[in-house]
């Protein structure tokens, strides 16, 4: 049952409580009311008795006094009884007026009393007539007494019956008063009860709406964010979304996007639903329609077309369209058609430029190959210059150098000192030359040479270098410390073998006249190379050191000295052709690694070349 | 037979030199000269005008200089290791040239040794006596014209 039914039902029957108890108390007071009214009835009937008794009595004192003093005095009170009597038998009369029985009674009394005035006055008249004995002879006949007591009986039987009613009354006063008490309290109390009840509902009753209510609530909120979020969506995302009938295309929304993409309002579209179609381009309009119509439904149609804008533009659009379904029916088809117009703009240079592109590639393949080819014929050219220097600048060389000194042996005679001083410089220089074209050649050599790293014993290349250098008188009285084992390197022998007998030869040769010359050569771990065009990352490296107690070299000229040419004396001082370390750095370097110099002047020299370590 | 060396060489120059240095090196090994490719095989191949060979006799031994007129000392050589009777005859190639291209394509025609041209005059008498030494004195020679 619903709640508000049960309230009112409740509050319904609560009012009928009170109604009711309000009924039951009014007739329990009424009742109540009566009841005291009659009991207090009963008492004064009571009072008025004894009043009556009392009178009778005052009367009879009155004679008595009047009889035995025989003073006028003494009848006051009895003349007064007179008077008041009549009056209170009236009101007795008037009081048990409900009760017959108490009538007759008071018939009764009224005779005895009037009997009895009668007699008291008898003797009251005795006396004043007759004197004093006579009247008391009359009361000692004691008829006065029997009356009086008669009187006493009657009243005393009317003062029973009255007290039997004032018990019956008063007990039903009290029974009575319980009664009201108990139908009150019991009214209330279930009136109290069902108010309790009737509030408890009404709580209830409450806390449902305010559930109702909150449930209420949070759904307008679900609904007032979806809404929104809907609005939102649809009014920022420029692609057009749209809802429509399935069967007859029908567009049910649109939105806004739609205006800035078809350049048409809503409204219009909304009053004629084909403005949507007749926006399409005539060539595109039939297989569009078509493909709508046999794909909608299946959920796969999706077709580009043209547009026409009002002001004539002409847009790309795709359209892409996705059934709804209930129960297994579509009932609607919602869709999302976007303005493709600069994309279609880019595939069309996209292909443009594929096609261009394969034109380009082929144009440039062709310059490269060009490029390529002259690189080649330079290449080549360079090693027939090499080649034909080999050949063509030595023959000279040869000839100016044996013929010098075949004059100086043959015609030593016919020369004077300054002639064989000047025929000892043409020979010096010849050879000097020879030198210089050996050094160059080497030094081309290795740009040019195709590089293969094998791993090389550096103990085995010293020694042959060490070997080379005796035989050409180089290492006359040096002292050659090499610290063995060194180890195995990544390198190319012959440019390993040139680098080393370059360094050793130059360490031998640069030193002061007065020292004897003391050559170190030992293998340490190097710098890991940093990352380089051709060489991994923090590759391990050997540093092999030359180091001399020669003359030195000033920090200023210790990068000159790598370069091509770069001397730093006379050649009559220390002989050489500036090429030496040039081709050390460039050997060095073609193999992987670095070269350096560590060296003060006059404290000697340490050379040390790094060079890869081999990986296992 | 005599020994005789065959030098082929096409600077006048150089020829002086080398046969100054065998002079100085005191070897009287007698040294017949021509003076380009085509000579050359001619000389060996016993054509005109070295087809007497009591004047020009066969060589023990054959310098050859790499750069030459008409034929190059590897075409010579080529030529001679192809021939049937001679295709033995010991060559020592006496070149300015130490370029690799040289040095291998010689060695791979057949070549006996190679050596470089010194420009020091001295140098070049130390060769000479060296060849002298080997070729002449200590080498066993093949024999020619056999299988």
């Amino acid at each position: 049952m619903k709640l508000s039914r049960l309230i009112n039902l409740g509050l319904g029957a609560t009012l009928t409580f009170l109604v009711i108890n309000a009924i039951v108390s009014y007739r329990n007071m009424v009742q109540l009311y009566e009841n005291e009214r009659w009991v207090s009835h009963t008492h004064q009937v009571l009072a008025e008795l004894k009043e009556t008794l009392s009178t009778l009595k005052d009367a009879e004192t009155g004679q008595r006094g009047y009889l035995l003093t025989n003073n006028a005095l003494y009848l006051e009170p009895y003349e007064a009884a007179l008077t008041r009597i009549n009056q209170q038998v009236n009101t007795l009369r008037q009081l048990t007026s409900d009760n017959p029985r108490q009538q007759q009674r008071i018939q009764t009394l009224d005779r005895s009393i009037t009997t009895k005035l009668a007699d008291l006055q008898r003797t009251i008249s005795l006396k004043r007539t007759q004197g004093a004995d006579a009247a008391l002879q009359a009361v000692k006949t004691t008829r006065g007494k029997q009356i009086m007591d008669d009187l006493r009986r009657q009243v005393a039987e009317m003062e029973a019956e009255e007290n039997q009613l004032l018990q019956q009354r008063s007990r039903v006063s009290r029974s009575s008063l319980g009664f009201t008490l108990l139908t009150f309290t019991l009214a209330n109390v279930t009136g109290l009860l069902f108010l309790g009840l009737v509030y408890h509902l009404i709580q209830r009753n409450n806390l449902q709406r305010q559930r109702e209510s909150e449930k209420q609530q949070q759904l307008l909120i679900q609904v007032t964010t979806s809404e929104e979020l809907f609005r939102q969506l649809t009014e920022t995302i420029q692609e057009v979304f749209w809802i429509s009938e399935p069967t007859m295309g029908d567009v049910l929304y649109v939105s806004p996007a739609y205006e800035t993409v078809w350049g048409r309002s809503r409204e219009e579209l909304s009053q004629n639903f084909l403005s949507w179609s007749q926006a399409i381009h005539p060539d595109d309009r039939e297989r569009v329609g078509q493909a709508y119509l046999e794909n909608a439904l299946k959920g796969t149609y999706d077709e580009e077309y043209r547009i026409y804008r009002p002001d004539g533009t002409v847009r790309w659009i795709r359209d892409r369209g996705f059934p709804v379904q209930k129960e297994g029916v579509v009932v609607r088809i919602t869709g999302i058609a976007e303005d493709i117009t600069d994309r279609k703009a880019s595939e069309a240079e996209i292909r443009q430029l594929n096609q261009t592109l394969e034109q380009r590639v082929k144009e440039r393949t062709a310059q490269l190959l060009a490029a390529n080819q002259q690189l080649q014929d330079v290449n080549d050219e360079l090693g027939a210059f090499t080649y034909s220097v080999s050949h063509d600048l030595r023959a000279p060389l040869r000839t100016m150098q044996g013929f010098a000194q075949a004059l100086l042996e043959d015609y030593s005679d016919r020369l004077d000192d300054a002639g064989k001083e000047y025929m000892g410089y043409v020979i010096e220089s010849a050879v000097q030359m020879d030198s210089l074209i050996t050094d160059l050649l080497a030094y081309s050599r290795l740009s040019r040479t195709q590089i293969e790293l094998q791993p090389v014993d550096l103990n085995e290349v010293v020694t042959e270098a060490l070997r080379q250098l005796k035989a050409q008188n180089q290492a006359g009285h040096v002292e050659i410390r090499v610290e063995t084992p060194l180890p195995i390197v990544m390198a190319q022998r012959p440019i390993l073998l040139q680098v080393l007998t370059n360094l050793l030869s130059n360490a031998v040769k640069f030193v002061p006249p007065s020292k004897p010359p003391i050559v170190q050569v030992w293998a340490e771990v190097g710098e890991p190379l940093p990352a380089t065009q051709g060489a991994t990352p923090n590759v391990a490296t050997v540093r092999l050191s030359v180091s001399d107690n020669g003359i030195g070299i000033a920090p200023e000229h210790q990068d000159r000295i790598f370069r091509v040419f770069e001397r730093l004396h006379g050649i009559e001082v220390y002989p050489g052709t500036g090429v030496g370390l040039a081709i050390v750095r460039k050997g060095v370097e073609r193999m992987g690694g670095r070269s350096g110099v560590k060296s003060q002047v006059g404290q000697g020299s340490q050379f040390w070349i790094e060079l890869l370590k081999t990986t296992n | 037979m005599q020994e005789t060396i065959l030098l082929v060489e096409d600077n006048p120059r150089d020829v002086i030199l080398i046969q100054r240095a065998f002079r100085r090196a005191e070897i009287t090994v007698p040294i017949q000269v021509v003076t380009d490719g085509d000579a050359a095989v001619a000389y060996l191949s016993g054509q005109e005008p070295y087809n007497n060979r009591v004047d020009h006799p066969l060589p023990e031994l054959v310098l050859l200089d790499l750069k030459l007129p008409r034929r190059s000392g590897a075409e010579v050589l080529t030529w001679l290791r192809q021939q049937p009777v001679i295709k033995r005859l010991p060559v020592v190639v006496l070149t300015a040239s130490r370029e690799y291209a040289d040095l291998n394509q010689v060695y791979d025609l057949g070549v006996n040794a190679y050596m470089v041209k010194p420009v020091a005059f001295d140098d070049l008498v130390e060769i000479v006596k060296t060849l002298n030494l080997h070729w002449l004195i200590f080498n066993e020679k093949p024999q020619l014209g056999s299988a």
